[in-house]
């Protein structure tokens, strides 16, 4: 069985695999770790493992980057562009800071500006830390709704499949789908204290709005990933009790997914949703939501899920994940080894079940540590 | 809008009932108003309660804390999650906001002084931020020096401040090596034996506390108040 297969058996649910795949989450964290210009196929193959790769996009969205390339350059190695869309003009520039490098989004709108700042630092390359929230008054949020009701998404399919093609049957590529509204205005436009101690108490009535709008532009989204050549979408919800009750996860996410998952079903596509945090206490609401697989689930200390409490936890979903940040990191090779057959001993059977890392590999890990995974689940299939 | 003219959002327990029928004790109120996410009722109560004779050192010491303590004690036991522990900290804060002057004119001690702060490289504050909040909820005089902090500036801080505990906070696997760098930084600075520290963040163990030689580890905010209450005993 080849990679692809492998991994399309188990997601798919449909009989079971010739082993367990071994597929981490390999993305910007680690690839910073590896010798320059390495291929991210190649980093797999490193590791004996099977290539699922991530963000691999069927979509652009309009108001993300500019359309030309050349200014897309221009702007990312310290400059300033500026683009309009639907009325929108958006304005990107990046500059030195004495930690990194700044990024500005501004969003100008008839009669208001809005503005968000993140840092790129030595230590998170790739995804920058909020600085400067997006929305930070209840007249901000009115004014993105204005920007969210102009979103656009278009199929951008040929690059996915040259990717796909490119992995051939060593593996697959999946797309990145677009986040529930509350998790994205928690994490990324608002922040989590100010959303709870200001937005979520005192102005419901208007974020309620603003996720209403955000989610309906989400499904136009995921109408063109479901229309698209990917066979598999994974929603990045970095689901966690770190900052959402099950209450305010049942009220605020679980319909989210549910509508995504029967966008992506109607055209025989898989939704799979990462859920890098504390999960213990929103085993039951995962378990009755449609989506059909959670990955990159954490064991403590980042998160509070064995894998093997996950597979009895939802044995109609496929679970995948496993190793926390801080074994790939500081264990040796011999104690991966044993956890990784630890995780295998304590479930019963292999379907549904995808060995890989807790969150995305960090900069810190061992490649001896995750190719111990890979050689270990190969040993065991051979050895029947 | 003030409290219980809007509807409650999911999770909040806007509208918690009395069970007292209405004989509840003014510091009392000040608890419940806490526990069912007020802020605007906490702050009227607090100046009712001090009209009505109450001293500042009360009204924390018998009003606010006992209710942070049970908002700890939820949490803990999985009844209440963040979400619900921020919104009960506002409702604390504004009460808080009201006696902090009082409380210094006074000369009402605190129940120990913390200075918290993450390691450098690290621009995650949410972690720190809670357990600040918790502590200040439970007595705790916080001196929170925000994010990516040197280890120079934490032994500055100690020297200025003077706390008796040193919380560190990390969120990354690639910055909680800088947690050892901070106590050997103290050592070199000759404020180790005058501090406790204590560590956390998610890629943060008990384990790990003991090999760097920390004196503690906390896997949450309510477990750091639990901590500190015991490394002051």
């Amino acid at each position: 069985m080849n990679g692809r297969d492998r991994l399309m058996t188990v997601l798919r649910g449909e009989g079971l695999p010739d082993r367990v795949p071994w597929a981490p989450l390999i993305d910007g964290y680690y690839m910073s770790s590896r010798p320059q210009g390495m291929d991210i196929l190649d980093a797999f193959r490193e590791i004996e493992a099977d290539i699922m790769e991530r963000h691999v996009w069927t979509y652009r969205l309009n108001m993300n980057m500019p359309r030309d390339p050349g200014a897309v350059a221009r702007f990312t190695q310290e400059g300033e562009v500026a683009f309009e869309e639907e009325g929108v003009i958006i304005g990107l520039k990046m500059e030195p800071h004495p930690k990194g490098r700044l990024l500005t989004r501004t969003y100008e709108i008839p009669g208001r500006t809005l503005k968000e700042t993140g840092l790129f630092t030595e230590q998170s390359p790739y995804l920058p830390f909020p600085v400067e929230p997006l929305l930070k008054s209840v007249e901000d949020m009115e004014a993105y709704e204005y920007v969210v009701k102009r979103r656009r998404f278009e199929p951008n399919y040929d690059a996915f499949t040259r990717e796909d093609e490119r992995i051939g049957p060593e593996g697959i590529a999946t797309d990145s789908g677009l986040t529930s509204p509350i998790q994205e205005l928690l994490q990324h436009m608002i922040g989590i204290e100010a959303f709870y101690t200001t937005f979520y108490t005192d102005h419901l009535p208007e974020l309620e709005s603003l996720m209403t709008a955000m989610h309906e532009s989400n499904l136009r989204g995921y109408e063109v990933m479901a229309a698209s050549p990917a066979e598999v979408v994974i929603d990045y919800e970095n689901t966690s009790t770190s900052f959402i009750s099950p209450t305010i996860h049942r009220t605020y996410v679980s319909p989210c997914i549910n509508d995504y998952a029967d966008i992506l079903h109607e055209r025989g596509k898989l939704l799979l949703t990462h859920r890098c945090g504390t999960l213990k206490a929103l085993v039951e609401a995962i378990r009755d939501e449609r989506d059909d697989g959670v990955v990159d689930i954490s064991p403590a200390p980042t998160g509070d899920l064995p894998l093997w409490e996950a597979k009895a936890a939802w044995p109609d979903k496929v679970v995948l994940g496993g190793f926390d940040a801080t074994f790939l990191t500081s264990w040796r090779p011999e104690q991966v080894r044993d956890y990784a057959r630890e995780i295998l001993e304590r479930i019963d059977g292999i379907d549904r079940l995808i060995l890989g890392s807790a969150d995305a590999v960090p900069k810190t890990a061992q490649v001896e540590n995750l190719r111990a995974v890979g050689a270990f689940v190969k040993e065991r299939a051979a050895d029947g | 809008m003030a409290d219980g003219q809007r509807r409650s959002p999911p999770g909040s327990r806007a509208g918690l009932d009395r069970k007292d029928g209405g004989t509840m004790s003014v510091l009392k109120e000040i608890g419940e108003s806490v526990l069912a996410y007020q802020p605007k009722t906490a702050e009227e109560l607090t100046h009712k309660a001090l009209d009505e004779g109450k001293s500042a050192g009360e009204i924390l010491n018998d009003g606010l804390i006992p209710a942070m303590d049970t908002v700890g004690k939820k949490y803990e036991e999985g009844e209440i999650y963040v979400p619900e522990m921020l919104m009960a900290a506002k409702s604390m804060k504004a009460a808080l906001a009201i006696l902090r002057p009082i409380l210094a004119e006074t000369g009402v001690e605190s129940k120990g002084r913390v200075v918290i702060g993450t390691v450098e490289g690290d621009l995650h504050d949410i972690g720190q931020n809670l357990v600040s909040i918790m502590l200040e909820g439970a007595g705790y005089d916080v001196h929170n020096l925000g994010i990516d902090n040197t280890k120079e500036a934490f032994v500055e801080a100690i020297k200025e401040t003077q706390p008796h505990v040193l919380a560190l906070s990390a969120l990354l696997t690639t910055t909680m090596v800088q947690m050892p760098e901070v106590i050997d930084a103290l050592k070199g600075g000759g404020v180790r034996d005058r501090v406790k520290v204590i560590i956390g963040g998610a890629p943060v163990t008990q384990e790990y506390a003991d090999q760097i030689g920390a004196d503690g580890y906390a896997k949450d905010a309510a477990a750091a108040v639990t901590l500190v209450r015991n490394l002051l005993k």
